[in-house]
């Protein structure tokens, strides 16, 4: 998987369960047409999943249910067969004494499923005016497509390549080797998760920290020569990019890029927001489609203290002036709500709390809100709207309902 | 499954009806898990073998067929299958679809297989990470779409989309082995 790896792995499930839009669809196609060895890619997965629908499918028909309501659309002067000789299902029945060796492992498999989604109501059962907040994995997709869990808290661990180390990982930061030399481009995709946050230093010293619910993709070395690419499939990261007049830094967000020689940004592309935004707290970025090549005089030059909007679907700019600290708050921590639609506070509540909140009331949805928390915790957070808005909310099963 | 063809066909021909249930009792599974292959719903699997089914004995088609049954219903479910299918979908790679459907499609009608590839595939599956398991049976074992898979699980419909990349990825370096193995 040579480009923006997880994004088109997810393209390619929605396609299995026909689940795409046809943006997505055309992206789909564009990338097979890219490379060859794509399509032998698509096919695998594809199989993969035919394949583990196949043996779902075996083990939940119903076949005496089938007989029957085949034996009822069955022309009357056709008497055949009485109820009573239930049909013997060929694969429940498949058992004979060596079978049963043989296939008990089939079974253990299918008790330790079945146990562990008991145990899952279990716990919910008992809790269910409590939230258990789910615990999500940062994982690093290395180049050769291995995927490492990195936990926040554990001990101190290095990121080896064949054997070489790349990258060390102490709590929540990876930092990557400057004295690699390694002399073409391979790529690691970092994904955070829901709930967490995570910083991560690349190999030119640009310190990049990534927000809840965030993938990106970066090269393990940048290359003396090249520009130096990373991409956000998604999400938000601030950017302290090191200066380095010869190899302009180029974020790949989307359809848009954001160009600059040492500075530092803010780059938000959540799903649910319809635009892009870029915010510069100092230095300077050019912001260009992703069609075309940098030129200054195409580019949109955005000065410290002012806000881009890419809107994603018309591809044009907005720019104003904003209080940066209201788009980088995050970094510490901190979630800050400025005139931002009910519907979209929840997602991001959803994200930085790693829960699910479901929203009866649609009338709030359109409604705009400010609000700025840090420290609070997912309960104290709802209960301040709930105090200054009135909004009402309960726990049920483990996710927030707002009525 | 020739032999017992032409035994069938001889039951049904003379009126033994016992025939009918002995077809049944051999095709049912297979056609659908056949139907399936193409149209990746359970329901609509079993509904296109079943109105076959109750065609093949309303219209007494039996009496065309000499020596062989089985490729008969297997192409009649094919084409409903797929007749169905131009109205239900909306974005298909048909080159890539032909060529994953020739690969499933030579090693199936064996239920002994079947049994034994699940018992792979379950261990698999038991070694991924808790929360990709999780993910993957809701999705794939119970199938379940991303947001209801999302509800049940009480996290995003990103977050199951991560689990559910990251489960693929895993099982797919067991896949290699069975292509190979198949192949071979």
């Amino acid at each position: 998987m040579k480009q923006n790896g997880t994004y088109i792995l997810k393209l390619i499930l929605a396609y299995a369960s026909q689940e795409l839009s046809e943006k997505e669809f055309n992206e789909l196609k564009q990338w097979l047409n890219d490379d060859p060895e794509n399509t032998k890619l698509f096919s695998d997965y594809l199989y993969l999943y035919k394949k583990s629908r196949r043996i779902r499918f075996t083990e939940n028909v119903d076949s005496t249910k089938a007989w029957n309501s085949i034996k009822s659309k069955l022309h009357q002067d056709s008497n055949i067969v009485p109820v009573s000789d239930a049909p013997k299902s060929k694969l429940r029945f498949l058992s004979n004494v060596s079978g049963f060796i043989k296939y008990a492992a089939v079974f253990i498999g299918i008790l330790g499923i079945g146990y562990f989604f008991m145990n899952q109501h279990k716990t919910t059962a008992v809790t269910k005016n409590q939230l258990i907040i789910g615990d999500d994995n940062i994982t690093l997709e290395l180049e050769n497509g291995n995927v490492k869990v990195i936990q926040p808290n554990g001990a101190q661990q290095s990121i080896n390549i064949s054997g070489k180390v790349v990258a060390e990982q102490s709590g929540n930061k990876l930092n990557y080797e400057k004295e690699n030399s390694a002399e073409k481009l391979a790529y690691n995709i970092l994904t955070i998760p829901n709930g967490k946050k995570f910083q991560v230093i690349l190999s030119d010293g640009t310190e990049v920290y990534l927000n809840s619910g965030s993938v990106l993709k970066y090269p393990v070395k940048f290359i003396t020569g090249i520009n130096r690419q990373v991409y956000l499939l998604e999400g938000e990261a601030y950017f302290d990019v090191t200066k380095d007049a010869k190899h302009p830094f180029i974020v790949n967000v989307d359809n848009m890029n954001v160009r600059v020689l040492g500075t530092e940004f803010n780059v938000s592309a959540y799903p649910e927001d319809p635009s892009i935004s870029t915010v510069l707290v100092e230095g300077s970025v050019s912001i260009f489609g992703n069609d075309k090549k940098y030129d200054k005089a195409t580019s949109l030059e955005l000065k410290p203290r002012f806000k881009a909007s890419w809107n994603k679907i018309k591809t044009n700019i907005s720019v104003e002036e904003v209080d940066t600290d209201i788009y980088t708050g995050w970094k510490n921590g901190k979630l800050i709500f400025k005139n931002i639609q009910f519907k979209n506070i929840i997602k991001k509540l959803e994200r930085h709390y790693n829960v699910t909140i479901i929203n009866n009331n649609s009338k709030l949805d359109e409604k705009n809100y400010d609000a700025t928390f840090d420290v609070e915790t997912i309960e104290e957070v709802l209960n301040s709207f709930n105090k200054n808005y009135e909004i009402a909310y309960t726990i049920e099963n483990n996710k927030i309902i707002i009525n | 499954m020739r032999l017992k063809d032409i035994k069938i066909l001889e039951k049904l021909k003379i009126g033994d009806q016992s025939g009918y249930k002995d077809l049944f009792d051999l095709y049912y599974i297979p056609l659908s898990v056949y139907s399936l292959k193409y149209c990746d719903s359970f329901d609509q699997a079993e509904d296109v073998v079943q109105e076959i089914f109750i065609k093949f004995w309303n219209e007494k088609l039996y009496l065309k067929l000499n020596n062989s049954i089985g490729p008969y219903l297997f192409k009649a479910v094919k084409n409903n299958t797929l007749s169905l299918l131009k109205k239900n979908t909306k974005y298909c790679f048909v080159q890539i679809e032909d060529q994953v459907n020739k690969l499933i499609e030579d090693e199936v009608e064996d239920i002994e297989n079947i049994e034994e590839e699940k018992r792979k595939l379950y261990q698999k599956i038991e070694a991924l990470p808790e929360k990709s398991k999780e993910v993957f049976i809701a999705i794939v074992m119970d199938n379940l779409k991303y947001k209801e898979a999302a509800e049940q699980l009480g996290v995003s419909v990103n977050t199951i989309k991560t689990h559910y990349s990251n489960a693929l990825k895993q099982l797919r370096k067991s896949l290699d082995i069975i292509i190979f193995l198949l192949l071979a």
